[in-house]
């Protein structure tokens, strides 16, 4: 069993040294309240961890009307099961607060894993665990 | 997980070479389940990912059936990934043949080659969006 180096939601069992490899390709944004972080239906596949605030996951249906699914906050990641399978986004991400974010882009992200076994594994094990809360959450 | 190419026919092998899966597979139990039969009821104790090899699995609770598990699918990576109680009762609907891997077994396994732990981390990661797609799926319908 990996064992959890910190609270990280993706890097949660990365060494130092490893965590400053994911550094090299990941960068920093902040967002401000009502502002979108994700647009349903892009093709992006970025990674994103929520460093501070909360985010609204929203769908809309046909005739516009907004739904939301449920709200995220920090230390949570988003966007992983896009990084999984190849979908467009399927729903809205709506800054509910102040957000800061790191973001993970999928070709960078994607080489660097490619390169590093060990880093996979840790990176592929954080991500089933927040794929597996989020299943059992929906029970 | 596009990083991966698959060549293996059952989920948890599919990103393993030839002889990454024989090691695999060394350490998997191989078990013909006669129909009906209750692999485990809600709040068991699960220890073994299963794979099935023939035949037709379903998990349900309070009579209601929420999944069906056929050829090549794998149950229990949720227990796996994080020690809990069965949330479901796993049923065999037909006669069916499973592999059973121990928790501590793929533990070792993962540990003793990362390049293995790799593969199989993101197979659970295709197993477990299909899963969050097909409760989706079922709850819009």
């Amino acid at each position: 069993m990996l064992s959890i180096k910190n609270d990280h939601p993706l890097l949660r069992y990365l060494d130092e040294t490893e965590i400053r490899m994911l550094e090299s390709v990941c960068h920093k944004e902040t967002f401000e309240p009502n502002t979108e972080l994700i647009h349903t239906n892009q093709r992006n596949r970025d990674i994103i961890c929520l460093e501070e605030g909360t985010v609204s996951i929203q769908i809309e249906s046909l005739d516009g009307t907004v739904r939301e699914l449920t709200q995220i906050h920090a230390c949570n990641m988003i966007g992983e099961m896009n990084f999984v399978i190849p979908t467009r986004r399927t729903a809205n991400v709506v800054a509910v607060t102040h957000i800061k974010a790191s973001i993970y882009p999928y070709q960078e992200l994607t080489r660097l894993l490619a390169e590093h076994d060990i880093i996979a594994c840790k990176i592929f094990a954080a991500i089933n665990l927040s794929l597996m809360e989020k299943y059992v959450a929906m029970q | 997980m596009n990083i991966y190419v698959r060549s293996q026919a059952n989920d948890l092998c599919k990103y393993l070479t030839d002889k990454q899966m024989a090691d695999l597979q060394l350490l998997a139990k191989t078990e013909e389940i006669p129909s009906g039969t209750i692999l485990n009821k809600p709040m068991d104790r699960i220890e073994h990912i299963i794979v099935v090899l023939e035949g037709e699995l379903c998990i349900e609770a309070q009579n209601k059936q929420y999944s069906k598990y056929c050829l090549g699918e794998i149950l229990n990576e949720i227990y796996y990934l994080k020690p809990m109680p069965a949330i479901y009762q796993t049923r065999a609907v037909k006669t069916s043949t499973i592999a059973k891997i121990h928790f501590s077994d793929l533990d070792k396994l993962i540990a003793s080659d990362p390049a293995i732990g790799a593969r199989i981390h993101a197979a659970l990661n295709d197993s477990l969006c299909i899963k969050i797609i097909r409760h989706t799926h079922l709850e819009q319908h």
